[in-house]
């Protein structure tokens, strides 16, 4: 397996918005510590720093596109979406910035994949919508896909 | 006669924590309306507390704001001591306070170098700053790194840390540990001199507001966790008493409920507060370096609450390598508690100011009922106050440049609108009749 860092982005208080941490927990079930998995709430200046921890950086996130619920998207750094909705870039500077910021600081010198989960309830409170569930275990594939590409 | 009606929306703009929304109204030059709305979990994580038992206070409003959770925690922690008729002193008082400079340093920082130099120096973003001024960025991203170093060593975790409990801590850091962060600290008690340099030479608006500074106050400390609650008006009560003197009062426009001192109005609790309320009690250097910037022991521009924020910097550092040198591991990581029914009542000044926290607890411990007053609840009266005299100020400027302004007005506040969503929309209505 590549040397990667998965990074799973969210609030596991706000519903849907759970999901990136979701996967980041199966992962740890399936994989231990072979690779580096981080959790994140989106704060930048934390999330550069996980940028720097392997040259492989797969960053996974709940999106809003419009999309239906559970849909996975897959993004490269070259075709982030100006604005995915408010599941994800928690706060401030905001997910894609922080990206932006990365790539300029060079801390992304191989790019990053984010692999995006189509959600719909971001209210306060715990647990995910029936098609979120089901798109966590989908994105798990695709980010073990990742790993071995 | 024609009417003629603009409005603008100013979508997308991320940095503030959360969700904001401004609406200015303009008819034939006169500010008729001016609002500022906001919308905050809190009022959840109260209703959400209610049943728990006291202990898992810390831990569960620490997950209200990613920035300041250990505001969250102390204020908490305080409460419940305070029911319990507990106190916390020597050396796990001073790691308290350690912690805090952590938090100071990290919220500080940010907000200084990727949410507020963007504004002065006429940049839509950090990204976009940082294109032109990466060695700024990298200062900044450094010296935040120094703060959450502390977070790390003391409160366990780098985010929402676990280390907290009522009466202490689960595990206290051994000497060594501590003793691992001296080098960066030092590194960064320079650069936080260089910071205060830094944004002390931006371009600020000529605004001076007659502001009731709200903050705690200590004897012998600048304040983190302890004191009595003063103002620049003369207020100077018990932290037990702040429902006395303070109202909190639902308004239409937002869900976060309005603070104001009964029959006075608008206050300001925060950095500039915190300084003006308590210049004395910072550090000899802190002191010199804000007067060679030209600051006033008081400061009543909004704007400079940037180098205010510097100067909070350089006296974190400072404190946390005076803390960290006279650090003698305790006997114990926390003290029992006694445990009865009663009424806690906790204040400590997270980076945006006075976080107020108040319990009522069974004999077993459970939350009865929670209130918890955040700081930028208390300060948006004030927000629009400021608003206000910016537009009175402003009103020639095209729109695009008025609502620059306003944002750049609304992030003095630096306001944590508390991770509910991401938004602040500026809508600027011009009707000319």
């Amino acid at each position: 397996m590549t040397e990667a860092v998965v990074i799973g982005v969210g609030n596991r208080w706000r519903r849907d918005d759970a999901a990136g941490f979701e996967v980041i927990d199966q992962l740890r079930v399936r994989l231990g510590d072979q690779i580096a998995l981080v959790e994140s709430d989106g704060e930048p200046t934390r999330l550069l720093d996980a940028f720097a921890l392997a040259p492989t950086v797969v960053m996974v996130d709940a999106v809003v596109t419009g999309a239906d619920p559970g849909t996975i998207h897959r993004f490269t750094d070259d075709d982030l979406p100006d604005r995915m909705g408010i599941g994800q870039s928690s706060h401030l500077v905001g997910l894609i910035g922080t990206i932006e910021l990365g790539k300029l600081l060079g801390k992304l010198p191989n790019g990053l994949v984010l692999i995006g989960i189509e959600a719909t309830d971001f209210d306060n409170g715990e647990g995910m919508t029936d098609a979120v569930i089901a798109g966590v275990a989908a994105a798990v594939g695709a980010v073990l896909a990742e790993l071995a590409s | 006669m024609t009417s003629d009606v603009r409005k603008i929306d100013v979508d997308y703009l991320a940095r503030v924590e959360g969700e904001g929304e401004m609406h200015v109204k303009v008819v034939d030059g006169v500010i008729e309306d001016v609002r500022f709305g906001i919308f905050e979990p809190p009022r959840f994580y109260e209703a959400f507390l209610e049943g728990r038992p006291y202990s898992d206070a810390p831990d569960i409003t620490a997950r209200i704001c990613g920035i300041c959770p250990v505001a969250y925690q102390m204020s908490s922690v305080h409460a419940m001591e305070y029911a319990f008729g507990a106190s916390v002193t020597g050396q796990l008082r001073e790691l308290r306070r350690l912690l805090y400079c952590g938090e100071w340093i990290e919220s500080h920082v940010l907000h200084m170098f990727l949410l507020h130099a963007p504004d002065f120096l006429g940049y839509e973003s950090a990204i976009h700053m940082a294109a032109d001024h990466k060695d700024v960025v990298e200062l900044g991203l450094r010296l935040k790194k120094a703060g959450n170093a502390i977070v790390t060593v003391v409160g366990g975790r780098e985010i929402h840390p676990v280390n907290v409990k009522t009466g202490g801590f689960y595990r206290a850091p051994t000497k060594k540990e501590l003793l691992t962060l001296v080098p960066e600290l030092e590194w960064a008690r320079d650069a936080a001199i260089d910071t205060v340099k830094l944004v002390s030479g931006f371009t600020f608006p000529d605004i001076e507001q007659d502001f009731e500074f709200v903050a705690l106050s200590h004897p012998h400390e600048y304040p983190f966790n302890d004191g009595r609650i003063v103002s620049s008006k003369g207020l100077d009560i018990a932290v037990s008493e702040f429902n006395d003197y303070f109202l909190e009062e639902h308004v239409e426009r937002s869900n976060a409920l309005h603070s104001r001192i009964r029959e006075r109005g608008a206050y300001h609790v925060g950095p500039l507060a915190r300084y003006a309320l308590n210049f004395e009690k910072l550090t000899p250097t802190a002191r010199d370096v804000a007067i060679e910037v030209g600051l006033g022991p008081v400061v009543r521009n909004p704007f400079k609450s940037i180098i205010v924020r510097g100067i909070e910097t350089l006296y974190a550092v400072e404190e946390a390598l005076r803390i960290i040198d006279q650090y003698e591991e305790p006997a114990a990581p926390a003290i029992e508690m006694n445990i009865h029914a009663g009424v806690g009542h906790g204040a400590s000044e997270a980076p945006r100011g006075m976080l107020y926290h108040r319990y009522e607890l069974d004999s077993n411990g459970r939350i009865l009922k929670a209130q918890i007053v955040p700081p930028t609840a208390q300060n948006q009266l004030t927000i629009e106050d400021d608003l206000r005299t910016v537009l009175e100020a402003s009103l020639h400027l095209p729109d695009d440049e008025l609502s620059w302004v306003l944002e750049q007005s609304i992030r003095n506040y630096d306001p944590c609108i508390s991770c509910a969503t991401h938004f602040l929309t500026v809508n600027i209505e011009r009707i000319n009749s």
